[in-house]
């Protein structure tokens, strides 16, 4: 009985410890490696225009390429972006509702790339979509649509211009 | 004794621990304390900084020389104490009378002039040795040798590396400048400032995307100016992604690297 007693005893002491050791063990090795950064300053860049990649847009052939052309025209006015070539781009945008292959847009060293459709509507109204997505966060940062008349393309392509420039920009 | 050593080692853990857990909090607060060393890293070129080899090899050049034109002053020297063996016979001849000794005391100064003639005779015979400089084939690579060697050896000592190596900080903010894109337009740069945490791999590629520091993410989240700042950092760490300017051998000292982005000295460019 007496023998019993004392493994009861330490049973409940071993385990206690050496649960007690892991834990800390584990906790302790998380911890240690976030000590170890090193601290960098940097107080110095450079001003360059970001480089972003803008294809025709989907749907309507002639709108597409128009509303993309001004796009480019407006967001390089800036002197804050830059359009790059589309000769350059590796994939071909089919579908602006899927995500881009990101990795391919890096390697043409795009930062930010523009997707988007313009459509004729039953009505007789254009229906235009964009997306702009961020090639290192890979996810989208903005997603708007517009409806308007057919003649309105050009103010449409303005207002796509301007959300870009103004989500990127802050 | 099982029973013992795992309560004492576990004691020791728990000790061990405790003492890490204590600094803890202390290593929060450590980023601010330490951005201000580096300020002054930014001031200077890099050259001067980190290149320190050559610069203390030319003073070694510099110190090299005066021991080898050291014999000839002792050569100079020598003849000082013939004038205090002379000096010590008029005592000799004037041994009571004091106002002789203020003499004296006179006498000494004029000699002094001579004796200095005397050794510009010993420099005359040292033509020869001027001539045998002039012959500058054999004597220079005798003389230096054994001077110059081992000062080159200490000076090596002193330097942290070899004179090409930058500083690792030096390194890597060479390379940041370049990438960094600085926002500009936003009012108030100088509060715009993002810390964003990096995990490189030894090659000196991104291990895992970069991560915002909490506060940086909790100012990006309610302020747009703020949250453009932050996307700007993480897109400068992603197109200087291959760091490869940072040396291999250290890679433990830059595994882990916290980059503060402070825009406050970009205002006005």
């Amino acid at each position: 009985m007496a023998r019993s007693d004392k493994t009861l005893l330490r049973r409940p002491w071993r385990t206690l410890v050496i649960a007690a050791v892991f834990a800390f063990d584990s906790l302790f090795g998380a911890f240690a490696p976030a000590r170890a950064a090193l601290q960098v300053r940097v107080d110095q860049g450079v001003t360059e225009p970001i480089p972003l990649a803008i294809p025709d847009f989907l749907g309507n052939p002639q709108a597409g390429r128009d509303i993309a052309a001004v796009v480019r025209a407006d967001l390089e006015r800036s002197g804050l972006f830059r359009s790059l070539s589309p000769a350059s781009f590796i994939e071909k945008i089919v579908d602006i509702n899927t995500p881009p292959r990101f990795g391919d847009w890096r390697t043409v060293q795009a930062q930010g790339l523009v997707t988007g459709q313009a459509v004729m509507q039953p009505d007789g109204r254009l229906k235009v979509d964009f997306r702009l997505w961020d090639i290192f966060g890979e996810s989208q940062m903005v997603g708007l649509q517009y409806m308007t008349t057919p003649e309105n393309w050009r103010r449409i392509a303005h207002l796509v211009s301007d959300s870009i420039y103004e989500r990127i920009t802050g | 004794m099982l029973k013992r050593s795992i309560i004492v080692s576990g004691a020791l853990h728990v000790g061990i621990i405790a003492a890490a857990t204590i600094a803890w909090p202390h290593a929060l607060a450590f980023p601010a304390d330490e951005t201000p060393p580096n300020i002054p890293v930014d001031l200077v070129t890099i050259a001067d900084v980190s290149n320190v080899a050559p610069t203390v090899q030319e003073q070694q050049k510099v110190e090299t020389p005066p021991d080898e034109p050291a014999p000839p002053q002792p050569a100079a020297a020598p003849p000082p104490p013939p004038e205090a063996e002379v000096a010590p016979p008029p005592p000799d001849k004037t041994p009571t009378p004091k106002p002789k000794e203020a003499e004296q005391n006179a006498v000494p100064p004029a000699k002094p002039a001579l004796p200095r003639r005397r050794p510009q005779a010993p420099q005359r015979f040292d033509v020869d040795t001027v001539l045998a400089l002039l012959d500058k084939r054999t004597p220079k690579p005798v003389a230096p040798p054994p001077n110059a060697k081992p000062a080159e050896q200490t000076i090596k000592g002193l330097g942290d590396q070899s004179a090409l190596s930058l500083d690792l900080k030096d390194a890597l903010l060479a390379q940041m400048r370049e990438c960094w894109n600085v926002p500009v337009g936003a009012p108030n740069p100088e509060q715009l400032i993002v810390q964003v945490r990096v995990f490189l791999t030894q090659d000196g590629s991104l291990a895992q995307p970069p991560q915002l520091e909490p506060a940086t993410r909790a100012a990006a989240a309610t302020n747009g100016y703020m949250r453009t700042a932050a996307e700007a950092a993480l897109r400068a760490v992603n197109v200087c992604e291959p760091y490869k300017r940072l040396p291999p051998d250290k890679y433990d000292a830059w595994r882990e690297i916290v980059m503060t982005f402070d825009p406050s000295k970009m205002i006005g460019r």
